[in-house]
């Protein structure tokens, strides 16, 4: 288990990182997520100890290892640019680990051998120079390197951000694999949500050095604890004034603050709701179309409001573009931050 | 063989790091091995391994080798620092507060004299003080003469007759016919092409003058050197004195012999009014400190300053030497020379005081 | 008890952090005791003169028209030079890496020859082309009966000469660069629709941008500090250098030769201080990410491509022609070499033998080779530390002041750090732990190293700026500590960088006169002592072919020293991959250079290992 509490990183006389605490799970595969300059890689460097932090403790297993060396923290990582060792084969760069450890030559070649099966590297590849792979190649030595010492835990710092969309997806699927075979506890960074949303079992959401919300892929989207976090995360509609005031004439209690802001997600804005649903009906009009496939998108306008909304195509809504048409929207989906 | 390789230079690396350390045990072993010697002559006194360590410009062209040959012969060990008058006698200088010469010679009695100033030689009168001339002795027993060095203009009779031949240094930048054929210095850091220059200052002194040099001196210089030629580093000066481009020369009385044969010709001598500078190669004793034991060193120049030795030396290498009993060894040729020319009358001491000053104004204002 | 621990902690932090803070010491000895404490020494020696601060060096200097005309001969050199210069330096290794040239290699060979083939010899080779009697001057004297044979001679002659002397670190290090680009930025470009120009000017020169500039401002160095062009092809361009070294021999005028140097110092201080900025502004080369080989570019224009194999063979023959008639002329008498004219009435062996037979010529040469290769290799492995503390920490002031307290040697000539050294160390000193620097072996060989430091940290912090930081961190967090992690994972990367500068320094010092004189050990002269004592005009009339003799031969051990350091030194390096001693025999990789490498290839051919 790893526990963060207190952390600060400055550099000179910018805090990079203040107040981060979290809480990790052996096992679990945990996502540091935000913008280009958020904290998240501080956060995570801090942790395999390339930063020290000014203040506050990183426990693992209830040991602080603020002051331990790197290389005796037992950690493994993987580096957006891979880092691979230029001067090394494919086979040293994977070795390099247990030669520090000065495992014998037969141990070594099994080890080498039973990870360029779990990641998927063939033995031609294992004799080769690393600049003569391909990216994913290169991030599968990567892998294949930082898991070598077996570490209980493992650093990722975008890993998959040099490779193409597909590939990303492909190694997006192994990696999870991997963690879960080998039973490590993953801490992860990047920027993409969609990444995170689908291999994290929790996420944390930083901005500007703090830690915005901790929580499940589905608390996060679902249950947005601010604004950014709502914005960063999926695809949300921003209602304006009027639409408010607009819903707030259909309800008795609970009205919404007409000062705060308000958000709703783009697939709960439905065109049919269920008998007894607390929906508020409005109107509106078709400014664009677009079709995907399996769904299609519009942009409509109502009132002050441009919302997005999701279609299925599944032959069970049929939309003249038309028409006015109604849009419902259920107040329980609507996330209202700030406006004291 | 990869092991190997980084083996090399982590040891490498280890030893940058023992660098600061070690260097000080390394540094005892030849600083060590020179205090055992003074240590060893200290004690030892008569001397069974008389150790010299000369400090000469003297020793080039095959000298050193013949010098060791029969010095070893004669029972001394040999070690030696050469280099150029200027880089010899510098470093005497800038070793001053911890010596390490045990003799120094070849030098001319104005860079002895800036020894004698740091008081950097003993006193010790040689046993063949008696067979030099009284007028050459002016080193106060702190130094005495080997070789006499004699520097005049000089010029091709293929090309200039008798007539034409300028008289005097000076004269040459008022010779139409001689413009940009007379070789000039073209630079000041050897001794010899120094001499062009106080051929002329010397005779202008003035105490009211500019660094005792009246201005008339300082504008022939201006004009000598503005008219003449200087030879480019890639030319030899005495292929174009011998082909005629550049016939009116100066050089120095021990090379004439090796040049005149080399270049096939046959230099005729001019012997201005004044004389022709005439300097003389000096030896002395370096100080090493009261209780140092000067023994060694006291031997290596009354054997090597001998009329026998100084014979031997001339015979080999040419030159003229000071010893009146070892003349007669001379070449024929530097004999006849210095029979045509009379030595000019210098005032070593003023030309050490100034001496300096004197060629920093000629390189910074009057060099073209 | 959870203080105890921490405590503990802190301890071994401490006890391994001791080798490191041992270093500090010892770099903030080796800077105050060799760095500072001598020129503070000496510039107080020349400039305080009978208890007072001396400051007429400054109106004697300005009252000389000959000392301001050599300043702005030296500054107006360095200008133009650094122009023609970078033009010649790009084009040469272009055509011999970039394009798509017939006989690249033969042509590589030609246009490396000036990592040997410098100083002296080079401009004696150059006038026995276009001198007096040069083999071109007789042709154009033919041609144009008016020409004087003296033609090649002042600023142009000497621009000339120096604009194919001083490529030689591009061949080592703009070559490197080129080599290094990705292959793939290239075809990115032409697939956009780039003509060849255009990805010339906006892929490849803005990759090599930082490469560029340190080229620029070593080749501005290299005009200010001109010595062996202005003595021989300058006439009566004159420079600030050979000066210095006269003034610097001459007692009472050191002052001047401090000032003159100091001017000179400072303009290199400027340029680096602006090349330091320009460091920070990051640089473009990306590596260690996939990377694929250049492909040589063939040029599409006709016109273009026969012009540009033209510029080629003619920058070859302008390089090589020198060099052959300096070995050619080596093998003739004295007559031959001083009328500068090649007949086999006047070849002779008789050079040859003299020197090869003579036995105390072998001690001096292995005295020298000791002195600059030890010199070389610690200075070498001495700056990589230093870089790699600066690198690691660029905002830290006292790191930034470390590094420049390293360019002091820029500011005085060698000599004069010698006397400073001589002047603060001449008796048993505690800041040499009882040591003096009189009659040691070992001084000689110091001075060289210091000498070496400034461009040795120069280039090798280049090549930092190559390194991927990852790397290292990588390897930390394999459960390297970081001794293990620079010699198994920065030490290779840097490794033909910091050959290539082992191989020049060596070079540069190998046959080094001024500072021998003033400093060799009686017990062990150096070969440039031997040199002179067996050229020296005044005592030999044969000086001139004996010097060309020595000359050769000193070409051949540096060419010798290349090839072993560099040529052979590196592919070793390269090979280094253990797996070859694996049981199950997987071929061993060759691996491709990054940005200030010098290459991995032999420099003669050019062929991987």
């Amino acid at each position: 288990m790893i526990e963060i509490k207190g952390l600060q990183v400055k550099y000179d006389d910018f805090i990079a990182i203040d107040d981060v605490n979290l809480t990790i799970k052996e096992g679990e595969f945990f996502t540091l997520l935000g913008p280009s300059g958020c904290g998240k890689t501080t956060t995570l460097r801090s942790i395999a100890g390339f930063l020290k932090p000014s203040e506050g403790s990183i426990n693992v297993n209830g040991k602080n290892i603020v002051n331990t060396p790197i290389e005796k923290r037992g950690l493994g990582m993987i580096f957006q640019s891979y880092a691979l060792f230029p001067t090394m084969s494919v086979f040293d760069n994977i070795a390099y680990g247990l030669k520090i450890e000065k495992k014998s030559k037969a141990q070594i070649e099994d080890r080498v051998y039973e990870l360029a099966d779990l990641v998927e590297l063939n033995e031609e590849q294992l004799g080769k120079n690393v600049s003569d792979l391909s990216g994913g190649q290169q991030q599968r030595v990567a892998i294949a390197r930082a898991l070598a010492k077996k570490p209980t835990i493992v650093l990722f710092d975008e890993p998959l951000s040099n490779l193409d969309a597909k590939l990303r997806k492909q190694l997006r699927l192994e990696l999870k694999r991997i963690q879960r075979e080998t039973g490590m506890t993953a801490i992860y960074v990047t920027h993409d949500q969609d990444e995170a949303l689908e291999i994290s079992d929790h996420i944390a959401v930083f901005n500007n050095g703090k830690i915005e919300q901790i929580g499940t892929p589905r608390e996060i989207y679902d249950h947005s604890a601010s604004e950014f976090v709502c914005k960063f995360i999926g695809e949300a509609n921003y209602l304006g004034p009027s639409l408010i005031t607009h819903i707030n004439e259909h309800m008795e209690t609970n009205r919404f603050n007409p000062n705060a802001k308000h958000y709703v997600r783009e697939e709960k804005v439905n065109l049919m709701v269920p008998e007894g649903s607390k929906a508020v009906p409005v109107k509106g009009n078709i400014l664009q179309e677009v079709f995907y496939g399996t769904f299609s998108t519009y942009i409509c306008e109502v009132l002050d409001t441009t919302l997005r909304i999701i279609v299925k195509e599944d032959g069970t809504t049929r939309i003249d573009s038309k028409n006015e048409l109604t849009l419902y929207i259920d107040p329980k989906d609507i996330l209202e931050y700030g406006g004291d | 063989m990869s092991k190997k390789w980084l083996l090399t230079l982590t040891s490498a690396a280890s030893v940058l790091l023992l660098a600061a350390c070690a260097s000080g045990d390394e540094a005892e072993t030849p600083a060590g091995n020179d205090d055992d010697t003074a240590g060893e002559s200290t004690d030892g006194g008569s001397g069974e391994s008389r150790q010299v360590l000369v400090y000469s410009n003297s020793l080039a062209g095959g000298r050193q080798e013949w010098i060791d040959e029969m010095a070893t012969e004669a029972g001394f060990d040999m070690q030696y620092v050469e280099g150029g008058g200027g880089e010899v006698l510098n470093r005497l200088l800038a070793e001053a507060n911890s010596p390490q010469a045990d003799v120094a010679f070849g030098m001319d009695e104005a860079m002895f004299f800036e020894l004698v100033d740091e008081e950097l030689l003993v006193e010790y009168e040689p046993d063949w003080v008696g067979e030099i001339p009284d007028d050459a002795l002016i080193g106060d027993q702190l130094f005495h003469p080997l070789v006499e060095q004699r520097i005049f203009m000089m010029y091709n009779p293929e090309y200039v007759s008798e007539e034409e031949a300028p008289s005097n240094w000076q004269d040459l930048s008022d010779m139409e016919e001689f413009q940009g054929r007379y070789r000039v210095p073209a630079a000041l850091g050897g001794g010899t092409d120094q001499k062009a220059i106080l051929s002329i200052l010397l005779q202008y002194i003035d105490e009211d003058g500019e660094m005792g040099i009246a201005q008339e001196g300082w504008d022939e210089v201006e004009q000598y050197l503005a008219n003449g030629y200087q030879t480019p580093e890639k030319e030899e000066q005495l292929q174009n004195f011998a082909e005629g481009t550049v016939p009116l020369s100066y050089h120095f009385l021990g090379g004439i012999p090796n040049a005149e044969e080399e270049f096939g010709f046959d230099a005729e001598i001019v012997n201005p009014e004044q004389g022709v500078i005439t300097m003389r190669e000096q030896i002395g004793v370096v100080n090493k400190g009261d209780d140092h034991d000067y023994t060694a060193a006291q031997e290596f120049v009354d054997w090597f300053g001998s009329a026998e030795m100084q014979s031997a030396f001339v015979e080999e290498f040419g030159g003229l030497p000071v010893n009146e009993s070892a003349v007669d060894s001379a070449p024929e040729r530097l004999q006849e020379i210095a029979e045509q020319t009379e030595p000019m009358e210098v005032d070593w001491n003023f030309v050490r005081e100034n001496l300096n000053q004197w060629v920093e104004k000629v390189e910074l204002e009057l060099m073209p | 008890m959870m203080n105890s621990r921490l405590l503990k902690m802190k301890e071994s932090n401490l006890l391994a952090k001791i080798p490191f803070y041992l270093f500090c010491l010892f770099i903030a000895w080796f800077i105050f005791a060799l760095l500072i404490w001598p020129n503070v020494n000496v510039l107080v020696d020349i400039f305080w003169v009978d208890g007072e601060l001396s400051l007429s060096a400054f109106g004697r200097l300005s009252g000389s028209n000959r000392a301001i005309r050599a300043i702005l001969n030296s500054f107006l050199l360095a200008t133009v030079l650094t122009v023609t210069v970078n033009i010649v330096g790009t084009f040469i290794v272009l055509v011999t890496e970039y394009f798509d040239i017939k006989g690249a290699r033969i042509l590589r060979v030609g246009f490396m020859s000036t990592l040997v083939f410098s100083g002296m010899v080079l401009n004696n080779g150059y006038l026995y082309v276009y001198g007096q009697n040069g083999v071109l001057t007789n042709i154009f004297t033919r041609i144009l009966p008016n020409l004087e044979p003296t033609w090649f001679t002042g600023f142009p002659a000497v621009l000339f000469v120096m604009t194919f002397a001083c490529t030689t670190n591009h061949m080592l290090f703009f070559r490197n660069g080129v080599k290094g680009l990705d292959n793939n930025t290239i075809e990115a470009a032409k697939n956009l629709g780039s003509s060849q120009w255009q990805v010339l000017k906006d892929v490849v020169f803005p990759t090599l941008f930082p490469i560029i500039m340190t080229l620029v401002i070593m080749s501005f160095q290299l005009g200010l500090g001109a010595m062996a062009a202005p003595i021989m092809v300058g006439g009566s361009f004159e420079t600030i250098s050979p000066l210095i070294l006269s003034f610097t021999q001459r007692p009472s005028s050191r002052d001047l030769a401090a000032l003159l140097s100091i001017i000179l110092g400072i303009a290199q201080i400027i340029l680096l201080v602006v090349m330091t900025r320009n460091e920070k502004k990051g640089n473009y080369m990306s590596i260690s990410k996939t990377k694929t080989r250049v492909t040589k570019q063939k040029i599409e224009n006709k016109v273009a491509n026969i012009v540009v194999h033209a510029l080629s063979y003619i920058l070859f023959v302008i390089y090589t022609i020198p060099l052959i008639l300096v070995i050619l002329f080596s093998f003739m008498n004295l007559q031959g070499i001083s009328q500068s004219t090649l007949s086999l009435d006047y070849f002779t062996l008789e050079n040859y033998r003299a020197i090869l037979t003579n036995n105390t010529n072998y001690g001096p040469l292995l005295t020298s080779a000791v002195y600059a290769g030890g010199a070389a290799v610690l200075a070498v492995l001495f700056m990589i530390m230093i870089a790699r503390i600066v690198m690691k920490n660029k905002n830290n002031k006292l790191a930034e002041w470390t590094e420049y307290l390293f360019y002091i040697p820029w500011l005085l000539p060698g000599l004069m750090l010698a006397l400073g050294l001589i002047i603060s160390y001449d008796s048993p000193s505690f800041l040499l732990l009882g040591n003096s620097v009189i009659g040691s072996v070992w001084i000689l060989p110091l001075v060289y190293l210091i000498m070496m430091l400034p461009s040795t940290l120069r280039y090798i912090k280049g090549a930092y700026y190559s390194f991927d930081n990852n790397l290292e961190d990588a390897s930390r967090i394999l459960g390297s500590s970081p001794i293990r992690t620079f010699l198994r994972i920065i030490l290779p990367a840097l490794l033909p960088t910091a050959l290539a500068l082992v191989a020049l320094n060596f070079n540069n010092f190998l046959a080094d006169y001024d500072l021998s004189a003033f400093l060799y050990h009686p017990a062990y002269p150096t070969i440039g002592i031997t040199i002179r004592r067996n050229a020296d005009a005044a005592n030999n009339v044969n000086a001139a072919a004996v010097n060309l003799v020595y000359s050769v031969i000193i070409m051949a051990v540096s060419s010798i020293m290349f090839y072993v350091v560099y040529g052979r030194g590196s592919k070793m390096g390269e090979k280094k991959s253990g797996i070859r001693n694996s049981r199950r025999r997987i071929k061993a990789p060759v691996i491709v250079t990054g940005l200030g490498d010098t290459g991995v290839d032999d420099p003669a051919t050019g062929e991987k290992a």
